[in-house]
């Protein structure tokens, strides 16, 4: 099954919905909650980040009988340092970004810290692909 | 602890979720960074914050929060307010400011269970670093420190304290910042 939803670099209205939908439709085919939480956390991170600092992007995820993976795929400025915007509480968040609550410095490290899979790559005047994957409990261990 | 005792406790107002104020708060935790509301709380928790803007509830949402407490008299738009009312998130308002309210949820026998201090040792996200460098951050106007910290920083100074005097002022305390 594979969801796919258009992100627009600056529109804070409609930031979190693509992850708002896939959290629905998850719970929706059954995915525990505690999965479906995860994986909901890395793509509204990953979805913000597009919001925040591309111009447009696409979220992607697809969920197998045994994981899900979420791929965050931007049009944006790129990260040039990325073990640099992978530490803790580095951000080039702007200032009206931080006023909304942003720009902690944790949306890398966030999605890295929910993801059994995580991996980045980044051009600089390009883009960033971010991709992770979230690991589905076995029937057996199925709450 | 009850939605409806945090409700008593702060006199706050409802904005939406009445059909939740039976329903069981395990923790709570004050934040108004959402990327450390993400980062440390747990879900089933309740969150207290001063920051008004739709992606609280949007990050609640994701976080399978219990509800919202906006502090300091703060006052969610109607939007804001129909949005957690789709996502089933109660809303609730306190003219109390955060570090007030957190102490009186805490002394009154709610915890926070944030995730925090971390332990994980992902990437080199050590506590102290992560702490620390969270902090230098956010020292902006809404980065009040490091958000999901206060309800245990708050109750470890609460609940050290002897003296019940410098504590039991409820009700004379809402004019004194």
């Amino acid at each position: 099954m594979r969801l796919e939803c258009k992100v627009t670099g600056g529109d804070f209205q409609a930031a979190g919905e693509a992850a708002a939908k896939l959290k629905r439709t998850l719970r929706q085919v059954g995915i525990d909650a505690e999965t479906a939480r995860r994986a909901a956390i890395v793509a509204y991170e990953a979805e913000m980040n597009i919001v925040i600092h591309a111009f447009r992007g696409v979220l992607s995820v697809d969920i197998s009988p045994e994981s899900i993976e979420i791929v965050a795929d931007d049009e944006g400025p790129g990260i040039p340092d990325i073990p640099l915007a992978m530490q803790e509480g580095y951000s080039t968040a702007p200032e009206h970004i931080r006023e909304m609550g942003f720009g902690a410095g944790l949306g890398l490290p966030n999605m890295k810290r929910y993801s059994d899979e995580f991996h980045i790559d980044s051009t600089v005047g390009r883009g960033t692909n971010v991709r992770m994957v979230i690991n589905l409990p076995s029937k057996g261990s199925l709450t | 602890m009850r939605l409806r005792d945090v409700m008593r406790i702060l006199d706050a107002t409802i904005l939406t979720g009445e059909d939740k104020l039976d329903q069981e708060i395990e923790a709570a935790c004050g934040c108004d960074l959402i990327s450390d509301l993400l980062a440390f709380t747990r879900a089933r928790m309740l969150v207290l914050t001063g920051l008004v803007t739709p992606q609280i509830i949007r990050a609640a949402e994701m976080m399978d929060l219990l509800g919202i407490v906006f502090v300091r008299g703060k006052k969610p738009t109607p939007e804001i307010v129909a949005m957690a009312a789709e996502a089933g998130i109660p809303v609730l308002c306190t003219s109390y400011p955060l570090y007030e309210s957190a102490g009186l949820l805490f002394e009154a026998g709610l915890r926070g269970k944030c995730a925090w201090p971390r332990t994980e040792t992902d990437g080199g996200a050590a506590t102290t670093s992560a702490s620390a460098s969270a902090g230098t951050s956010t020292t902006t106007g809404t980065g009040t420190g490091i958000g999901t910290g206060v309800v245990t920083d708050t109750g470890t100074v609460i609940g050290a304290d002897t003296d019940d005097k410098t504590r039991g002022a409820r009700g004379g305390s809402r004019d004194a910042p």
